[in-house]
């Protein structure tokens, strides 16, 4: 079932009322299912904040829609459903960390006494409980940053919209964030988490929709994706030499230091090379995947976008024309 | 959708907080403290009008300072939270944008009536030493003036959905000071002007809020009767320019885009 669901979304910043069109994202379509932790990958600049904010209604779409557990996303019924972290959090320097979250527990409308409770175990989660009374201008970007998670989930909701949430963070941090992250998942929420380093989505991400320049390339699982990155899989073998490998024709056949390697495509059939090689004598000592980092992966993809490349002029009219 | 009365009392709770945890807001404390207590140390200079004096003082400290506080914070209130972009997360929270500015109003109403409150139990008490009496007609004339603050916070509020503090804040003085003599510049305008520009004060007497509607300073100091019906005049007067100025201050937000 899909819980957030982008259809054919786009938007135009105009630079002034009249003014030149400054950039434009989308149109983007995508689907998140429950339950899922689904990645939004794209480098800076993508789209991918201003993705968020079309969802959470900071920014109006200017054609398509939004839905968010069937209706419209940005109806304060569905809004309360929602958590939403912002990519550099900012929150009011008068307050303490209790009570900025028992003030957006109460904007959510949560009684006094379930909220006290609610907000002391965001506090203990996120590990802010001995500055509970320290006020906000004191804090360091990664306690904002944590401060910023209790804040989207003071309404325990069910999906969280994270903006670039283990940005800044020394890698302490991350990983705390991260298990958040995961907690939320296990507890059958969803997540929507957008990101410019590879390694946290495919670390965390069940699915991920990559963006370049306000359009999505792909929405793949982090499996498929994995698959297709793919090189090759290299059979490593002893007792067998050059020549007499090279006529099995299994693939190509080259000398590492003492032992012989035999790469195999991707799509080739591991099972029956292996078979033949030890009816020929030879002795396995290792079968070896070679993957593309996610990271090559990425930019061959963000380089070589699908379809024909459209220059900027004509991708903002095309979208304008769908905007009516 | 349900709960809105708490979830704007949260907004408005958070907005006096902050307002009376602004240095700006003890400053002008004091300093109303300080002309109100200077009010009995030179009263006595007065021979025999102490009394007036203090309440002339008193009153027209209360007045000024209340509007200080309004312009200053107010005008500001929207917009600060758009460029600090502490708003991102509470717009996000289910909450609509009317309960955000309603909250928002009657904070900052909060955070003005503490200090006229303080001012004017300040202002009997300082009265009560120079006279030796309780004058009633004095909280009258606080009453009406709580009215004004009501009035210039609503419009500094939809000047801060509008503008950048400063020219948020030029225009509400501005309107500040026509609202105080927008009667003697059409009599000035009957009397001298040429047609445009009496057209052009007239236009502008009947659209701006007369604000000397609210002021009965005057009258109380010379123990002139003040009726209930003009209370009750007045008072719907300023209300409906208060209601007038929340509801475009609404309008503009609901249409504001968070980049
Ligand atoms: N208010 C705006 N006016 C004009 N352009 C904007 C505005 N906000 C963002 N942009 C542009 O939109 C693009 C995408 O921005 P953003 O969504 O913040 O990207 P990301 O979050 O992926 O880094 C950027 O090129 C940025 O310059
Ligand atoms: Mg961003």
């Amino acid at each position: 079932m899909s819980v957030l669901s982008f259809d054919r979304v786009s938007k135009v910043f105009r630079s002034s009322l009249i003014g030149r069109h400054l950039y434009t994202l989308g149109p983007v379509s995508f689907e998140v299912e429950q339950g899922e932790i689904f990645g939004y990958l794209g480098p800076n600049g993508a789209g991918k904040t201003t993705t968020v904010k079309l969802a959470l209604g900071l920014l109006r779409a200017s054609s398509g829609s939004i839905t968010c557990f069937g209706r419209q996303s940005t109806s304060p019924e569905i809004r309360s459903r929602i958590g939403f972290l912002p990519e550099h959090p900012y929150f009011y320097q008068h307050l303490s960390a209790i009570e900025l979250l028992e003030f957006y527990g109460s904007v959510c409308g949560i009684k006094k006494k379930p909220l006290r409770r609610r907000a002391e175990k965001l506090l203990h989660a996120t590990g802010l409980t001995e500055f509970r009374h320290t006020t906000l201008s004191t804090f360091s970007k990664g306690m904002l940053q944590r401060m910023g998670l209790a804040q989207a989930l003071i309404n325990d909701p069910d999906i969280i919209m994270l903006d670039e949430p283990l940005s800044g963070l020394d890698p302490v941090g991350r990983r705390e964030i991260r298990d958040l992250i995961l907690q939320q998942k296990s507890r059958g929420k969803t997540v929507f988490f957008s990101s410019h380093i590879l390694q946290d989505v495919e670390r965390i991400c069940d699915r991920v929709g990559i963006l370049s320049q306000g359009k999505i390339l792909q929405v793949a699982t982090i499996a498929e994706v994995r698959l297709g990155t793919t090189r090759c899989v290299e059979i490593q073998v002893d007792g067998l030499d050059m020549g007499k490998a090279a006529a099995l024709g299994l693939g190509e056949v080259t000398k590492r230091g003492e032992k012989i390697v035999i790469s195999l495509t991707p799509d080739a059939d591991v099972n029956r090379a292996v078979g033949v090689l030890l009816a020929s004598g030879a002795k396995i000592s290792a079968v070896i995947p070679q993957r593309q980092t996610l990271e090559d992966y990425f930019m061959s993809q963000v380089q070589s976008p699908v379809g024909e490349p459209e220059d900027e002029k004509s991708r903002i009219q095309r979208v304008l024309q769908t905007t009516g | 959708m349900n709960r809105v009365i708490p979830k704007i009392a949260a907004l408005a709770g958070n907005t006096f907080r902050e307002g009376v945890r602004d240095r700006l807001f003890v400053t002008v404390g004091i300093f109303g403290a300080a002309i109100l207590a200077g009010s009995f140390i030179i009263g006595p200079l007065s021979l025999g009008e102490q009394e007036r004096i203090t309440q002339d003082m008193g009153l027209a400290a209360i007045s000024v300072l209340s509007f200080l506080i309004a312009v200053l914070i107010g005008t500001g209130i929207v917009y600060r939270e758009i460029e600090r972009r502490t708003i991102y997360t509470v717009i996000a929270k289910p909450v609509q944008r009317w309960q955000f500015i309603i909250g928002k109003f009657a904070g900052l109403t909060a955070t003005v009536s503490l200090l006229m409150a303080m001012m004017t139990v300040l202002l009997v008490v300082v009265n009560w030493i120079a006279a030796g009496s309780f004058a009633p007609q004095l909280l009258t004339a606080v009453f009406l003036t709580w009215m004004e603050l009501l009035l210039l916070t609503a419009l500094s509020i939809m000047m801060s959905t509008l503008s950048s503090p400063i020219l948020g804040a030029i225009f509400t003085l501005l309107l500040y000071l026509i609202g105080h003599t927008s009667g003697d510049l059409k009599q000035l305008a009957s009397r001298f002007g040429s047609g445009s520009v009496k057209v052009f004060v007239g236009a502008m007497y009947y659209t701006l809020p007369n604000l000397e509607y609210l002021n009965v300073r005057s009258k109380v100091i010379h123990d002139v009767p003040i009726d209930f019906r003009y209370v009750a005049f007045a008072s719907s007067y300023a209300l409906l320019y208060t209601v007038a100025f929340l509801i475009i201050a609404v309008m503009v937000f609901e249409r504001k885009e968070f980049k």
